[in-house]
């Protein structure tokens, strides 16, 4: 796949063309064998396995950002976005190819801390106890040359990025490169179309008026769609950063969601992670792990992994910890266990009792602008959505429409409330 | 156009001036010409689709050749070789220096220019005398400064001149300075913002000047929250949640325009920001039902993070809040107060304008003080019997501290901070007594 150096022609017949070359399965399997691995490792083994794919017969696969595909990384600021960026970028420089980053952030890459990343992955690691061994390198590069394979590029606006991606300069992509990270995207999308209440507001009387109201979507749709063509064509890990903004639910407990959302860009993002902060409780508890470490454990959670939704709007997903230490990401040996959603199975799942129904009722407000709810249902019919977190539309409301799916959202909230009161005040620390 | 010049500014619209005017009232943006067919854009904007295809060859390849291609391809694989060089030369990264040696060591060197970096604190926390220092300290040469003058734009005091010449006798590093080396006051160019539409205007369209005519090194807004308030309060109840979207919205632009100017002129933006109380609803605490947690099924087949266990808590697992991703609970650890959960929640402080500007600093530095409480004694003799003692509890002094709540450079600061306080000679940390 990769092999193909497709040109792309800069005249406008490229806007229509979205279909990938075609080949025959049995080259394609034959190709996808003789490749080396197909992810770009996370640089954090738990998080690696969580990635990984179902393994192809008798190959095992090694987990980590698909190439090919569009991984998004959202979280509140100063969480570790960057971080999860550089480790990427280091995986892929290791491995011997190249790396495009696209900064957008609103905190412009620091050279030295990239190259702190970097230059320790190469140093031989200590074992300590609950370090994990680091990759060795499989290319016999120097830390220069692998430098040299490391483009870095700052566009200004939404305008440049889209200019790189749907009319590429011939040299874009360069060839052998695994990894384009873009971070942050959703500053550059917000920067072109900001938020404003006013524009649902039917005031646009104009016919061009409202045509420009809708472009807003259009473009993210046209955005995920170009994003997911260059990842695929060209056999790319491309991962995003984006930040969060507020929603608010009923009850004034407003919720943290990606900047970016929408149903097609929600569809075109293959795996998507989320990256937070919680208490960990002081000393004394824990036997192995270093306590100070401890404190600086943040969590990444997979809310979503290879086109399989784990977790809804709120929701945490399979939860990995993580410190973000000079040396890149660091994985922390413990489990952390997200009790907000106790994951029930199918047949087990407990008859919904309206009576338990908290008095604080936290319920969401309907989120249909965010999310097609009844889509969810028909995709959830076929068994395509997997039920990790109660709080999916999933099984049960898939027959039963619309109405119930509020009630079962307020029941899993409340059993969820009931258990964590039980296990904060257990966890609750002394005072530090 | 719209928007053409906004994203190309060196663009060479002569050409094209024929079409412009169209497109502009056709509202289509210079994302639009990207995206869409000519033949569409042609048909919407009733122009000639030719010349169109032409603007948008010559558009995109502009795009191409600001990012940076067809020039010296080379320029982007030298990113990261280019700062070894750099900071091996200088001995580290440029920095503006808080000219404290422990503060500067929470910043790894200081202030970062490129960057647009926030110092957020209740009033009397300190910002002001932060911002003060800066203002001298990025005069000097290097490694406390950046040997460049400096901007101060206020929108409600003036620069308080007293403070900084006193700073200048007053601060040991300053002081021993010989008067050819010493900053100076001429070297501050400042000025008064007191509504919001001079503080755009200057900022969009008087800084930039500014910067390039007198080798400006830093630019401090004191303090960003300001305007934005007093104008919603002047806006009405009633405008409500449309005022609060336009806001956001210029929130955003106000970033994208400090960040611009970091970036492209190489300076050092630092605005201060106010801040309120926090009203946070403090966790439930309802006796539950026992929970009722059913064998987990993982359906991909990869270890199990939910295996199946009694409530009692196993060694080594941590169990997370429920709710995590709320916003009150995030902003623990965004905000710089909150991360330290003996705090008591009323005492919690939230940096005004919210998530979205949050969303635009690269750097956040939070100043918080606590006050010392004296211990009196419980029971006092009032004319010769016990009585309670009914005085008000008294605050003997007030404790502060530096913390960096994020930062690209650095790592977050440990606990509270590093503790400081504020003298006649500046601030100053405060040793940690053995």
């Amino acid at each position: 796949m990769a092999s193909h150096n497709v040109n792309m022609p800069s005249s406008s017949a490229l806007a229509s063309s979205h279909r990938l070359p075609t080949v025959s399965a049995s080259q394609a399997l034959g190709t996808l064998h003789a490749k080396g691995s197909r992810t770009v490792r996370t640089g954090l083994s738990q998080l690696d396995k969580h990635l990984a794919p179902h393994g192809l017969p008798g190959r095992t696969a090694t987990g980590g950002y698909m190439r090919g595909k569009v991984t998004e990384i959202f979280g509140p600021p100063g969480v570790g976005k960057t971080a999860f960026g550089i480790q990427a970028a280091v995986s892929a420089l290791r491995e011997g190819h190249k790396v495009v980053w696209l900064d957008a952030a609103c905190a412009p890459l620091v050279p030295q801390r990239f190259n702190d990343v970097l230059l320790a992955a190469n140093k031989p690691v200590l074992q300590a106890s609950s370090a994990p061994p680091k990759v060795p390198s499989t290319s016999s590069m120097s830390p220069d040359e692998m430098q040299s394979q490391f483009h870095h590029y700052a566009p200004p606006t939404l305008a440049h990025l889209l200019a790189l991606f749907v009319r590429p300069p011939s040299s874009f992509p360069p060839p052998n490169t695994s990894l384009i990270v873009i971070d942050s995207l959703s500053t550059l999308f917000d920067n072109a179309y900001p938020r404003n209440a006013d524009d649902r507001a039917s005031k646009n009387r104009s016919d061009q008026a409202r045509w420009a109201a809708g472009r807003k979507f259009a473009v993210m749709n046209e955005l995920i769609s170009t994003l997911t063509r260059v990842a695929a064509m060209h056999d790319i890990a491309l991962l995003v950063t984006s930040q969060t903004i507020t929603r608010m639910r009923a009850g004034s407990r407003a919720l943290l969601v990606p900047a970016i959302s929408g149903a097609e860009w929600e569809s075109g993002i293959s795996t998507r992670l989320v990256l937070f902060r919680d208490w960990v409780p002081g000393q004394g508890k824990w036997s192995r792990t270093d306590s100070t470490r401890l404190q600086k454990t943040r969590f990444a959670g997979v809310l979503k992994v290879n086109g399989v939704l784990l977790a809804e709007e709120g929701g945490v997903g399979n939860v990995v910890p993580f410190a973000v230490e000079e040396a890149g990401l660091r994985d922390m040996d413990i489990a952390a266990v997200d009790i907000a959603a106790p994951v029930v199975s199918s047949e087990a799942r407990p008859k919904r009792r309206f009576a338990e129904i908290d008095d604080e009722g936290r319920e969401e407000l309907d989120s249909d602008e965010l999310y097609d709810w009844l889509e969810d249902d028909e995709v959830a019919a076929e068994g395509l959505l997997i039920n990790e977190a109660p709080t999916t539309a999933g099984m049960g409301s898939a027959t039963s429409g619309a109405t119930p799916l509020a009630a079962s959202t307020h029941d899993t909230e409340s059993t969820a409330t009931n258990l964590a009161e039980k296990h904060d005040s257990v966890v609750r620390p002394p005072t530090l | 156009m719209t928007d053409l010049l906004q994203v190309l500014p060196d663009f060479d619209t002569s050409l094209y001036a024929h079409l412009l005017p169209s497109l502009d009232k056709a509202l289509i943006s210079t994302t639009d010409l990207i995206i869409l067919e000519p033949s569409d854009v042609a048909k919407r904007a009733q122009v000639p689709a030719g010349e169109l295809r032409k603007l948008v060859d010559a558009v995109v390849g502009a795009l191409h050749w600001h990012l940076g291609f067809g020039a010296e391809e080379a320029r982007s694989s030298t990113f990261l070789s280019a700062s070894n060089h750099a900071s091996a030369e200088n001995g580290g990264p440029s920095t503006i220096s808080t000219l404290d040696e422990k503060l500067d060591e929470a910043l790894l060197g200081g202030i970062r220019p490129g960057y647009l970096v926030e110092v957020t604190g209740e009033s009397g926390a300190g910002k002001t005398q932060l911002l003060l220092t800066l203002l001298l300290a990025s005069q000097l040469p290097a490694p406390h400064g950046l040997a460049k003058s400096a901007v101060y734009i206020s929108t409600e005091a003036p620069l308080a001149t007293n403070r900084l010449t006193q700073l200048l006798s007053a601060h040991p590093l300053l002081s021993s300075l010989s008067p050819k080396e010493k900053p100076s006051l001429s070297r501050i160019l400042s000025i008064q913002t007191p509504d919001l539409e001079t503080q755009e205007h200057i900022l969009r369209y008087q800084l930039p000047v500014a910067i390039k005519k007198h080798n400006v090194g830093l630019v401090v807004v004191d303090s960003v929250a300001a305007n934005y308030r007093a104008e919603f309060e002047k806006a009405g109840v009633k405008q409500g949640a449309a005022s609060l979207a336009k806001r956001g919205t210029q929130l955003v632009q106000l970033g994208a325009l400090l960040r611009d100017l970091a970036r492209t002129e190489g300076i050092a933006v630092v605005v201060a920001n106010q801040v309120a109380d926090r009203f946070s609803k403090p966790p439930n605490v309802v006796v539950p039902n026992p929970p009722s947690r059913t064998n987990s099924q993982n359906a991909l087949g990869n270890d199990c993070q939910h295996t199946p266990q009694p409530p009692s808590q196993k060694e080594d697992e941590l169990i997370l809040s429920p709710d995590p991703l709320a916003l009150d609970h995030q902003q623990c650890w965004f905000t710089g107060w909150g991360d330290i959960r003996s705090d008591p929640l009323h005492t919690l402080k939230t940096p005004s304008l919210g998530i979205i500007w949050t969303n635009q600093i690269a750097c956040r530095i939070a100043l918080s003080k606590r006050p010392v409480f004296a211990s009196r004694p419980p029971i006092v003799k009032v004319n010769g019997e016990d009585h309670w003692n009914e005085d008000d509890t008294h605050i003997s002094k007030w404790r502060r501290w530096f913390k960096v709540v994020f930062a690209p450079w650095a790592p977050p600061s440990e606990g509270r901070g590093v503790e400081y306080e504020v003298a006649k000679s500046g601030m100053r940390h405060v040793a940690k007594d053995k």
